[in-house]
C-alpha cells in the first residue's frame, strides 16, 4: 500500500499498524475495528460491555460475553498499539470531515475554513497527529504510556469536534463514533484499570 | 480571597434546592421529552419564577433574613452552579423566563413585561430564546429571519432557528428577526409558539438531552404589532446592541453551568474514592477541588463585572476557561477510577458528555477568545483584565 495524502494534507504511512490506521481513516471506525478483530482471532471485549454499530452509528451496550483470550491480551502490548492506531486513524477521519464541513460554512464572502483562527487550530491538530504517529512508532512500555497516548488522542478528537460547532454535538454517525472511540481502551482492555 | 458570608448562605440553600436533581437528571436523560412530572422539585419551582421583576409580580428570595435577587448575575451564577452540580439537564429543562426573561426585563416596556411574565406566575411555563440560525451560527448581524406585515395591526415572523433549548416545550419566548438590511433593523420579538406558523423539532444530542435542543421553523408566525422589545426606546438602544448587555449578563451563568458539571463529576468520584488509602488519588482529588474553587472566584468576578459596569470581557474569560476545564476535569476524574469509569458510572459518563455541550451555549470558545483579544486591542479605558 503506498502512502497517500488525505484532504487535510497528512500522510498515511505504511508503517506498523498502518493497515488499521489507513482503513479506519478511509472507511471509518467500524471498518478499522473489523480488521482489528480479524488480526486477533477470538478477540472479544474485555469488559461486560461491547461496541455495536447500526447504520454507521456506534454505541456501547452491556454484554454477557466471556472473553476466552483476555489474559493473552493483557500481556500483548501489540494489541494496545494496534488499538491506538485505530483511534489515530479515526481522528484523521474526523479531521478530513471537519475540513469538508468548514469549507461549506459561509463566513461573509468566504468560508469559515479560511479564517486564520480556524486554520491555526487545524494546524495544531495535524501537529498533534504527527506527534502521536511518532510516539506509536516506538515500543509502548507500561500501562501509563498507553493511558497517556489514549488521552492525547481523546484531546485532539475534542479539538476537532469543537470545530464542528453545534453540529458536532448532535447524534450523528461520526459523533457517536467519536464518543465510542474515547472509550475503546476501556471496552477492549480493562486490564489497564490496574494503574488506578 | 475569603468567600463572602452572603454567598455561603445562598450556596448552601441552592445546594438544598438541587437535592433530587441527581436522580431526576438520569430519568430525564433516558426520557427527555416530558419534563412536566418534575415541576414540583424545589429547585425547579425556584427557576419557574426566577428573574421576574417585582413590578411584574416577582417575589423576592429571603434566606436567613437576607435578600437575594436572581436578576443579578452574582446571585444567579451561584444558584446556577449549584443546580448544575445537582444536574445540568434538570436545570436546562426547567420551566421559567430564563434567557428570554432577562431580555424582556432589560428591554421590555411595562406592558410587555406584564404580559410576558404573567403566565410564569400562573403555573409551569417554558420559554425559548431563538437567536442562532442555520449556516450563520450566532452571528446576529447576518441573521435572515424576517419580520413582515400581517393582518390588521399584527406582524409576522418567518425564518429558521437552530439549537434552541426548550424550543419544543416553549409556549412563549423571544425571537431575533430583522425588518430590513440595516443592522439597526434587527430586533427581538415576543412570540407565542402555540400560534399557527411555529414548528419546533427536538434534535438528538450527545449530552444535555433534557434541554430538548430544537430546530425551529417559523412561517408567517403572527405576532402582536407591539411585540418588538424596546419599541418604546430609540432604535439605537434596542436590537442587537442592547442585547449585548443581556449576553454579557448571561455568559457568567454559562460559565457557572460548566463549573457545576465539573463538580457533579467530582462528587461522583469523591464518593467512590471516599475509602481510598492511595495518597496519589487523594492528592489528585485535592488538586481538582482547588482548581474548581479557583474557578468559582473567576466566575464571581465575571458576574460582578456584568452587574457593575456591564462589561462582558471577564465573562468571556470565565466562559472559555470553565468550559475547557469541565471537559478536561471530567476526563481526569474518570481516569482516577480507571478506564472503565464511564461504563460503570452512568452519571459520570453523562457529566463527560454534558461538559462538551456547554461549549456551544452563548458563543463558542473561539468567539470568547476573539472577544478577549479584541478587548486588549481596542480598550481605551482601564481593562478589567488588568489588575487595578
Amino acid at each position: 500500500m503506498s502512502p497517500h495524502y488525505g484532504e487535510a494534507g497528512h500522510v498515511v504511512t505504511t508503517s506498523l499498524g498502518s493497515v488499521l490506521r489507513d482503513t479506519t481513516y478511509r472507511d471509518g471506525l467500524q471498518a478499522g475495528l473489523r480488521i482489528l478483530e480479524q488480526d486477533y482471532p477470538g478477540l472479544c471485549f474485555a469488559t461486560s460491555f461491547e461496541v455495536r454499530f447500526n447504520l454507521g452509528h456506534a454505541s456501547i451496550h452491556a454484554s454477557g460475553h466471556a472473553c476466552s483470550n483476555r489474559h493473552s491480551l493483557l500481556n500483548s502490548p501489540a494489541f494496545y498499539l494496534d488499538l491506538l492506531h485505530v483511534r489515530l486513524g479515526f481522528s484523521e477521519y474526523l479531521l478530513d470531515r471537519v475540513v469538508t464541513h468548514l469549507r461549506g460554512r459561509p463566513s461573509g464572502e468566504s468560508s469559515v475554513l479560511l479564517q486564520q483562527l480556524v486554520k491555526a487550530q487545524l494546524g495544531d491538530v495535524v501537529i498533534v497527529h504527527k506527534e502521536i504517529e511518532a510516539r506509536l512508532s516506538v515500543p509502548l512500555i507500561g500501562s501509563e504510556s498507553i493511558g497517556n497516548l489514549d488521552r492525547q488522542i481523546t484531546n485532539v478528537d475534542r479539538d476537532i469536534m469543537r470545530l464542528f460547532g453545534g453540529s458536532g454535538y448532535l447524534v450523528e454517525d461520526f459523533t457517536s463514533c467519536a464518543n465510542v472511540s474515547e472509550q475503546l481502551v476501556a471496552v477492549y482492555a480493562v486490564n489497564v484499570e490496574g494503574q488506578a | 480571597m475569603a468567600v463572602p458570608e452572603r454567598e455561603k448562605v445562598l450556596r448552601r440553600k441552592a445546594r438544598e434546592w438541587a437535592g433530587e436533581f441527581h436522580s431526576v437528571g438520569m430519568l430525564l436523560e433516558d426520557a427527555p421529552q416530558d419534563a412536566s412530572p418534575f415541576t414540583d422539585l424545589e429547585g425547579v419551582r425556584i427557576l419557574s419564577a426566577a428573574g421576574i421583576p417585582a413590578s411584574a409580580g416577582g417575589a423576592e428570595i429571603r434566606i436567613d433574613n437576607q435578600r437575594f435577587d436572581l436578576r443579578n448575575a452574582v446571585d444567579r451564577t451561584i444558584v446556577m452552579e449549584e443546580l448544575a452540580r445537582g444536574d445540568i439537564g434538570v436545570f436546562l429543562s426547567a420551566p421559567g423566563p430564563s434567557m428570554a426573561g432577562l431580555l424582556v426585563d432589560i428591554l421590555g416596556s411595562p406592558e410587555q413585561k406584564s404580559s410576558f411574565f404573567s403566565p410564569f406566575l400562573e403555573g409551569p411555563t417554558w420559554s425559548c430564546f431563538a437567536l442562532t440560525e442555520p449556516e450563520r451560527g450566532s452571528d446576529a448581524g447576518a441573521l435572515s429571519t424576517l419580520v413582515g406585515q400581517g393582518d390588521a395591526d399584527e406582524l409576522t415572523i418567518s425564518g429558521r432557528k437552530k439549537y434552541i433549548g426548550n424550543g419544543s416545550r416553549a409556549t412563549t419566548g423571544v425571537v431575533f428577526a430583522r425588518r430590513g438590511k440595516s443592522p439597526l433593523s434587527i430586533g427581538s420579538y415576543i412570540i407565542d409558539p402555540t400560534r399557527p406558523g411555529f414548528r419546533a423539532v427536538p434534535r438528538s444530542t450527545m449530552g444535555l438531552r433534557a434541554a430538548q435542543i430544537s430546530d425551529i421553523d417559523m412561517v408567517e408566525l403572527p405576532v402582536n404589532g407591539h411585540a418588538e422589545l424596546g419599541s418604546h426606546m430609540p432604535r439605537g438602544q434596542r436590537g442587537i446592541r442592547a442585547s449585548l448587555r443581556v449576553f454579557n449578563q448571561l455568559r457568567p451563568g454559562v460559565a457557572a453551568l460548566a463549573l457545576g458539571v465539573a463538580w457533579n463529576a467530582f462528587d461522583v468520584v469523591a464518593a467512590e474514592l471516599s475509602q481510598t488509602r492511595s495518597s496519589r488519588l487523594k492528592d489528585e482529588l485535592s488538586r481538582i477541588s482547588e482548581e474548581l474553587l479557583a474557578s468559582q472566584r473567576l466566575v464571581r468576578r465575571a458576574a460582578e463585572a456584568a452587574d457593575g459596569s456591564g462589561d462582558g470581557v471577564l465573562a468571556s474569560v470565565a466562559k472559555r476557561s470553565t468550559c475547557r476545564q469541565a471537559e478536561r476535569l471530567t476526563l481526569d476524574l474518570c481516569a482516577l477510577l480507571g478506564p472503565s469509569a464511564r461504563l460503570n458510572h452512568p452519571r459520570l459518563d453523562k457529566a463527560v458528555r454534558d461538559a462538551r455541550g456547554v461549549e456551544f451555549m452563548e458563543g463558542t470558545g473561539n468567539m470568547q477568545v476573539l472577544n478577549v483579544g479584541q478587548s486588549i486591542i481596542t480598550q481605551a479605558r482601564p481593562s478589567p483584565l488588568r489588575p487595578a
